[in-house]
């Protein structure tokens, strides 16, 4: 395997505190996932990765350079950060092609690829809209339009399926899955194990800034499924759809809030769940759907332990 | 698979500069305070229209002294300085409050190419709202005076030089503490309203560590020894105005650079 | 970019039109208008100029009036302008091309003071003299009164020289654009700051309008205020010591084919104005009577016409070349006679 990430003994604090500590691993073609829970240092990891922040000790090498200070590696980088943020004003096309034409593309080409990578991410009939008026799900997916535009060798994906719909999860999923299949490499960080499964096996484990694992997923699976986890489901028949997924055997629980009108599951086997869901999406609306991960919590609480 | 060895370099200066130009205008010049500021800025410009309308008698100053006292005293002396700091601090600064600086910095793209571009943005925007309306204040205050519209052609064209190099000096120097300090609006202002506003009508040599002593003393050529003189206690030749101005403005934003080529953003949700 | 580019392109057009307006008025607009005979550079001569005259030069020196009557072929009149050209290099003949004078208020209160209280003020103190034409800087300087004790200071594009022996209060503005102002240190500077802020003839609305009504074309003329014309004609004796006052006045003329002048007096009521016409008819008459001796005073008297309206009062004069030939030659037949009974 030839490297294009390299961390070695990586480490990066913030004053006090110690945000990744004495880091090391290497990442050559293909897809890899990167879990932990909040605050374990994902997103300073990616930072460092994609040349944002400069290492306290150790070194951090993207494409045999440098990560920071090395602006030229950027031709072969992508990055969907995790930050919610646009240019508002500009049109979907606007946005991406503007970005391209920093990486050098005339206006011609730029527009081309735009479209391209629009098409990709299942957002063309919304283009020429003002992203400020994109739903969440639209937003991750823009923000993933950019960064693949230009057709890195190189993507770093900071939590790229939040806010999406079953469907565009799985459109997203086995984007990865193709990205990684032709040789590039991409370092997704998310909580959705399910499907980070579809797309590859390999994960990075981290927690309290150290990784703690680079391991195969079915290992963490195994352990995440003893434990409940909480899913936020926003559809526009609510309704029918809890009448729909009430009677799977390993739903927990089943509460539908008053206050935004979304449905909160709990469930054990999320496999078998989220089939459901996108089974439904079409008949009950389903517009989003997130994993929220105080669960994954404990299973670190859990690994840690053990 | 690639290498640093087959990678493309960093794109050239000029080019990269001139792509973060154009997507940070269009993200600085059509915006809320954009249009906030063009009012302030088209207020002579409305109180002229009010005083041709409505003319005071015995005025004793023509249209072409009024109007060098306006350039001079609101857009020179107040507004632009005022201007400057809310543009020129906030370039890198909002870039960073909006967490969109991340798609300027992953990019093949220099810092200096950045920040050039995100300057020019700040040059362009802050020209676009002021010249119209230093444009507007003479013909207003001129047209149809005994002296004729064309009296202070040449004046107007210097009041504009004035400003654009006013603008020019306060960016860079707002450029500066932007990057220097997280919050550099209270200490703009402070530098603003005391340093500049005190020292530089103290006697002796004190006005000569202001910018504001220099960029009014580019205005001397209408209201000149009678008239503002008896406000500002020193003038300096309009040469080494435009000298000191310019090298304060080139060196504040070679620092600026400085500063920003090597400072980390930590950006995150 | 097509907000930013289209608020960049109307701010652009705005600015571009407004600068564009300005200086296309000031090449062919009212800010480059001259006012009457006074050349636009001359608006800077101040609004409280008691009398304003003006010559032009190159319209008197290129007359047919000149050629018979300025001299030409007089070894005394070529030496005079040869020594001028020597010392400053300027031959008024060919350099001057006109000259605009103008006496300030306090010039005309100079004037009207009393005799017992000491000597009059002549000359350029209280006066600006605003000459056009092509000047040799150098050798202007070097002429200057006391050379070398003038101070000289280069300011806004134009040189000024002032007086230093402290015995007047002299200065000579040489202005880029081949202009000369010479006066009073006061009065040239009033000129200068007058030139930056716009102010000057223009301020006077009532100079203005009597700048106004002289006759284009006019090789020379004279427009004056209340101050100094009401002193004036209490100052002139005889039958003209009990003029009315005079509020205004406007002279102009001409010099071919033959010498006209034109002036209007501005006079306090009708009935005053009447007074001032019989005056002056009556000082026609009196040529009239005389015409026995000279037979040219009788054609002079007949070329004067003076009209009342209102409470104005016009006078008209038109004097051939040949009447001044003829007056002229019994001056010198005169002068010959006199010079005859003083050798006898």
């Amino acid at each position: 395997m030839t490297a294009r990430v390299v961390f070695k003994k990586a480490s990066r604090w913030y004053g006090p505190v110690m945000a990744l500590n004495d880091v090391s691993f290497e990442l050559g073609p293909g897809v890899y996932g990167l879990l932990g829970p909040n605050g374990a240092g994902k997103s300073s990891l990616l930072k460092l990765a994609s040349g944002q922040l400069r290492p306290s000790q150790g070194t951090v090498e993207l494409l045999g350079r440098p990560a920071f200070g090395s602006p030229d590696v950027f031709h072969s980088v992508g990055l969907c950060s995790d930050t919610d943020a646009l240019f508002e004003d500009f049109t979907g096309l606007q946005f991406v092609s503007a970005l391209l034409s920093l990486n050098g593309f005339d206006e011609v080409q730029a527009r081309k690829l735009a479209t391209e990578a629009i098409e990709t991410v299942d957002l063309k009939d919304a283009m020429h809209r003002k992203v400020g008026g994109y739903s969440k799900g639209m937003r991750q997916r823009i923000k993933l339009a950019q960064s693949l535009a230009h057709r890195p060798e190189v993507l770093f994906l900071d939590e790229p399926l939040t806010g999406m719909d079953p469907q565009n999860r799985k459109r997203i999923s086995d984007l990865m899955k193709r990205l990684g299949d032709d040789g590039r490499t991409v370092l997704v960080s998310t909580h959705i194990l399910h499907e980070l499964e579809q797309v590859t096996r390999r994960v990075l484990l981290i927690h309290n800034g150290r990784v703690l694992a680079e391991g195969d997923l079915g290992e963490i699976r195994d352990l995440l499924d003893r434990h409940p986890r909480s899913v936020r489901i926003k559809a526009a028949d609510t309704r029918g759809l809890a009448r729909e997924l009430v009677s799977l055997p390993d739903l927990v629980s089943l509460n539908l809030e008053d206050a935004t009108g979304h449905l909160l599951a709990e469930i054990r086997k999320p496999d078998a769940f989220f089939s459901k869901v996108q089974e439904l999406s079409a008949a009950c609306g389903v517009e989003e759907m997130w994993v929220t991960d105080e669960n994954l919590e404990s299973v670190f609480s859990y690994l840690v332990s053990k | 698979m690639t290498t640093a060895d087959q990678a493309l370099p960093v794109r050239p200066l000029w080019p990269a500069a001139k792509d973060v130009f154009f997507i940070s205008i269009e993200r600085m010049l059509p915006r809320p305070r954009s249009f906030w500021v063009f009012a302030l800025l088209a207020l002579p410009v409305f109180f002229g229209v009010l005083l041709r309308i409505y003319p005071p008698k015995d005025l004793p100053l023509t249209g072409f002294e009024l109007d060098g006292i306006v350039v001079a005293l609101f857009f020179i002396r107040n507004l632009l300085p005022l201007v400057a700091l809310l543009f020129g601090s906030a370039l890198i600064s909002d870039a960073v409050d909006s967490k969109t600086l991340t798609y300027f910095l992953t990019r093949p793209i220099s810092r200096l190419s950045i920040f050039l571009g995100e300057f020019m943005a700040y040059l362009v925007t802050v020209l676009t709202l002021t010249v119209p309306c230093v444009v507007l204040t003479y013909l207003v205050l001129c047209v149809g005076t005994p002296q004729g519209t064309g009296f202070g052609a040449t004046d107007l064209v210097q009041d504009l030089g004035a400003c654009a190099l006013t603008l020019f000096t306060y960016g860079g120097v707002f450029a500066l503490l932007g990057v220097s300090l997280k919050r550099p609006l209270i200490p703009g202002l402070l530098f603003l309203f005391v340093w500049e506003g005190f020292v530089a009508n103290f006697p002796g040599d004190a006005p000569n560590y202001t910018l504001t002593a220099y960029a009014r003393s580019l205005i001397r050529h209408r209201p000149s020894e009678e008239g503002l003189a008896e406000l500002f206690s020193k003038f300096f030749p309009v040469g080494e105005s435009v000298l000191v101005l310019g090298i304060v403005g080139v060196v504040s934003l070679a620092l600026a650079i400085w500063i920003f080529s090597r400072r980390e953003y930590v950006i995150s949700s | 970019m097509n907000r930013s580019r289209r608020l960049i392109l109307t701010a652009a057009a705005i600015s571009v039109l407004g600068v564009g307006l300005a200086f296309s008025t000031r090449l062919t607009g009212t800010a480059r208008a001259a006012v009457g005979p006074v050349p636009p550079e001359a608006l800077a001569l101040p609004a409280d100029s008691s009398v304003v005259m003006g010559f032009d030069v190159k319209a008197l020196t290129g007359s047919q009036f000149y050629a018979k009557f300025g001299g030409e072929g007089e070894p005394g009149r070529v030496d005079a302008l040869a020594e001028i050209e020597r010392k400053t290099g300027l031959n008024p003949e060919r350099d001057i091309d006109s000259v605009v004078i103008a006496i300030r208020a306090a010039a005309a209160a100079a004037a009207s003071e009393p005799k017992a209280t000491g000597p009059r003020h002549h000359g350029p103190e209280n006066a600006l003299i605003f000459v056009t034409g092509r000047f040799d800087a150098a050798r202007l300087e070097s002429s200057l009164p006391e050379a070398g004790k003038a101070q000289k200071e280069r300011r806004d594009g134009v040189t000024i020289y002032r007086e230093a022996s402290g015995k007047s209060n002299g200065a000579v503005a040489l202005l880029d654009a081949g202009i000369l102002v010479a006066g009073d240190a006061a009065s040239v500077e009033t000129f200068l700051a007058n030139r930056s802020t716009g102010h000057g003839i223009r301020d006077s609305q009532a100079l203005v309008a009597q700048l106004e009504s002289i006759e284009p074309g006019s090789t020379f003329w004279a427009v004056g205020g209340p101050s100094v014309l009401s002193r004036v004609t209490s100052e002139v004796g005889g039958p003209a010591g009990n003029l009315p006052a005079v509020k205004q006045v406007v002279a102009y003329g001409h010099l071919d084919p033959e010498v006209g002048m034109t002036a209007t007096a501005q006079a306090a009521d009708a009935k005053s104005a009447t007074k001032i016409a019989d005056v002056l008819r009556g000082f026609s008459a009196m040529l009239s009577l005389q015409s026995g001796q000279r037979a040219e005073l009788a054609q002079i008297a007949d070329s004067i016409s003076v009209a009342t309206e209102d409470e104005k009062v016009h006078v008209k004069a038109t004097i051939t070349h040949e009447l001044i030939e003829s007056l002229k030659k019994s001056a010198m037949a005169a002068h010959a006679r006199k010079a005859e009974v003083e050798i006898h």
